[in-house]
C-alpha cells in the first residue's frame, strides 16, 4: 500500500501552460515629482527583432515586455504620445526546456542587465526575472509643465455639463504637437509655447467652422529637476485675452501635472 | 526526501528481518546457489510501440535467484517524439537497471514471487528540440541538441512473478523512480530520459508487465516446516 501511495503521489499532472517562462520584464511608469503612477498613452511598443506590436494605442501605468529567447539582447522602441524612448536589455542566453505538446517550450532567463536607455530617469527595482508579474524597472518622467487642459462645457436649464465637440484638427501659432485621442471629445490638453508670452490655438471643427483662442501667461524658470530635465518653465496667471468662443471661464490659472481643468469653453 | 527514502528502506529491511524470524528459519541453512535464470521482455513497451505514435521502445529483463534474493538486470531502449505547434522534441537512448528483489513468498513450491526491491538505473541518450516559428519573434528556425547525455537514478520496486505453465512466467513490476541526475550541458534541459521518463518532477513512477521464461539450473529445495 505504501508503495502504491508513493507511486500515485508522484503521478505526473499535465503542466499548466501559464507562466512557464520567466522571459518578461515589468516596467512601471511614474512621475518624477511625486513618484506616483503615471498613466501613459502608448502609440506602440516594438522591438527591432520582431514584427509584433505591443500596447498599440493603449493606456497603461505598467507594462510587461517579452525578452527574445533566441538572442542575448532585446531592444524596444517605446512610442507614447509625447515621447519616443528606447530600452536595451542584455542577458545570458536562455535555457530551453520542452514542457509538453500542449505548452511547447519554456525558456529560463538569467543575468538580466539594462544596458542602455534614453528615459528621463530610470530605477532598477530588480534584475531577477520571475514567472509571475513583477516590476523590474521604474521609469520616471520629467514634469510636463505646459499642458493647459481645456474642457468643453454646455449649460442646461439646471446645471452645467460636458459638451461633445467634433474636431477636425487643431493648430497653434508655433510648431506644437497635439494629442487628440478621438475626433469627438470633451476635454483636450493644449501645449503652451514656453518661448513666448502668449499662445493662440485654432480649432477646426467637422462642421466646417473654425474658432480661435489666445492664452497669455507668466513664465517662471524651475530648476528642481535640472539634473534629469534641465531647466523647466512654470506657467501661471493664465488668462484668455482673445477668443471666438461665446464664453470662456478660467478655472485654474496655473498648470498642473497631470493637467487639471484650466479653462471651460462654452461653444 | 532523504529521510523519506530512509524510512522506506527501514520498512523493507524490517519486513525482511521479521520474515527471517519465522519458524522455518530454525530449519537447515538455506542454499544460496541459484536454481535458475528468468529472461523476459516488457510487453507494455511492445504494445505502446504499436499504439502510441510518440513512443518506440523495448525492454528485456532477467533475474537469477540466490535463496530469497534475486539479482535483477533490465536493459532497454526508447525513442520519443512529441510534436507541439511549430516545435518538435525527439530523443533516443539506451538504459540499463541493476538491482536486487527480495521475495516474500518463500514457501511457494513453484517459486512464485511477491517482491520488493531496489534498482540503480543508468542511461545514455541524445535529444533534439526544433523550433520552426515563434508567435512573437517570427520565423526562427532554431534547434537545441544534447548528445550522449548520461543519466542515473534510483528505483524502489514491487511486483509479482507467477508461473503460468512449465517454463513460462508472467509478472509485473511497479517502479517508484527518484534521484535523477543528468549531465546535459546548459542551454537545453532534458525533457525525457529513456528508462526514467519525464524530468519535470523530482520523482516519477513506471510500470512493466513482463512475460518471462525460466531456465532451471537445478531443482529447488522445498523446505518443510518442522512438526
Amino acid at each position: 500500500m505504501l508503495f502504491f501511495s508513493l507511486a500515485m503521489g508522484s503521478c505526473l499532472d499535465e503542466p499548466d501552460c501559464v507562466n512557464l517562462s520567466n522571459g518578461f520584464i515589468g516596467i512601471s511608469f511614474k512621475k518624477m515629482f511625486d513618484e506616483k503612477a503615471d498613466t501613459i498613452n502608448f502609440v506602440s511598443i516594438q522591438s527591432v527583432e520582431s514584427d509584433s506590436i505591443f500596447y498599440e494605442l493603449a493606456q497603461a501605468t505598467a507594462i510587461q515586455l517579452p525578452l527574445n529567447q533566441y538572442a542575448n539582447q532585446t531592444s524596444y522602441t517605446i512610442e507614447e504620445v509625447y515621447h519616443e524612448n528606447f530600452l536595451v536589455m542584455s542577458y545570458a542566453k536562455s535555457v530551453a526546456q520542452f514542457v509538453s505538446e500542449d505548452c511547447g517550450t519554456r525558456f529560463i532567463f538569467s543575468g538580466l542587465e539594462f544596458t542602455d536607455h534614453d528615459f528621463d530617469s530610470l530605477k532598477i527595482v530588480t534584475n531577477f526575472l520571475s514567472n509571475s508579474v513583477q516590476t523590474n524597472l521604474e521609469v520616471y518622467r520629467c514634469p510636463r509643465t505646459n499642458l493647459v487642459k481645456v474642457a468643453f462645457r454646455q449649460l442646461t436649464d439646471t446645471e452645467e455639463e460636458a459638451d461633445t465637440v467634433y474636431l477636425e484638427n487643431i493648430s497653434a501659432d508655433y510648431p506644437a504637437f497635439f494629442f487628440i485621442p478621438s475626433d469627438t471629445l470633451s476635454v483636450i490638453n493644449l501645449p503652451l509655447n514656453q518661448n513666448a508670452l502668449s499662445t493662440t490655438f485654432n480649432f477646426n471643427f467637422k462642421d466646417g467652422s473654425s474658432q480661435a483662442i489666445t492664452f497669455t501667461y507668466t513664465r517662471t524658470l524651475w530648476n528642481e529637476f535640472d539634473a534629469w530635465c534641465g531647466t523647466l518653465t512654470l506657467f501661471s496667471e493664465l488668462a484668455s485675452t482673445i477668443s471666438d468662443f461665446s464664453e470662456i471661464e478660467i478655472r485654474k490659472d496655473s498648470i498642473h501635472d497631470p493637467p487639471l481643468t484650466n479653462v471651460a469653453i462654452f461653444k | 526526501m532523504l529521510r523519506f527514502l530512509n524510512s522506506i528502506l527501514i520498512i523493507i529491511l524490517l519486513s525482511t528481518a521479521a520474515m527471517g524470524q519465522s519458524k522455518d528459519s530454525l530449519a537447515a541453512r538455506p542454499s544460496y546457489l541459484p536454481t535458475g535464470i528468468r529472461i523476459g521482455t516488457d510487453i507494455i513497451s511492445l504494445i505502446r510501440t504499436q499504439t502510441d505514435d510518440s513512443f518506440s521502445g523495448y525492454e528485456f529483463n532477467a533475474d537469477i535467484d540466490f535463496y530469497r534474493y534475486y539479482l535483477a538486470v533490465e536493459a532497454g531502449r526508447w525513442e520519443r517524439e512529441f510534436n507541439a505547434e511549430e516545435e518538435t522534441y525527439a530523443n533516443s537512448g539506451n538504459y540499463v537497471r541493476i538491482g536486487v528483489d527480495i521475495n516474500f513468498l518463500l514457501k511457494d513450491p513453484d517459486k512464485n514471487m511477491f517482491f520488493f526491491g531496489m534498482r540503480y538505473g543508468r542511461g545514455t541518450y541524445s535529444e533534439q528540440l526544433s523550433i520552426m516559428n515563434d508567435p512573437v519573434w517570427g520565423n526562427v528556425t532554431t534547434s537545441y541538441t544534447n548528445t550522449d547525455v548520461k543519466a542515473s537514478w534510483g528505483e524502489l520496486t514491487t511486483g509479482l512473478r507467477v508461473k503460468m505453465w512449465n517454463f513460462f512466467w508472467m509478472g509485473y513490476t511497479a517502479r517508484y523512480k527518484f534521484a535523477l541526475n543528468t549531465n546535459e550541458p546548459s542551454g537545453f534541459v532534458s525533457y525525457d530520459v529513456p528508462g526514467y521518463g519525464k524530468t519535470e518532477k523530482e520523482t516519477t513512477w513506471g510500470f512493466n508487465y513482463q512475460i518471462l521464461f525460466r531456465i532451471p539450473f537445478r531443482k529447488s529445495e522445498v523446505r518443510k516446516l518442522p512438526d
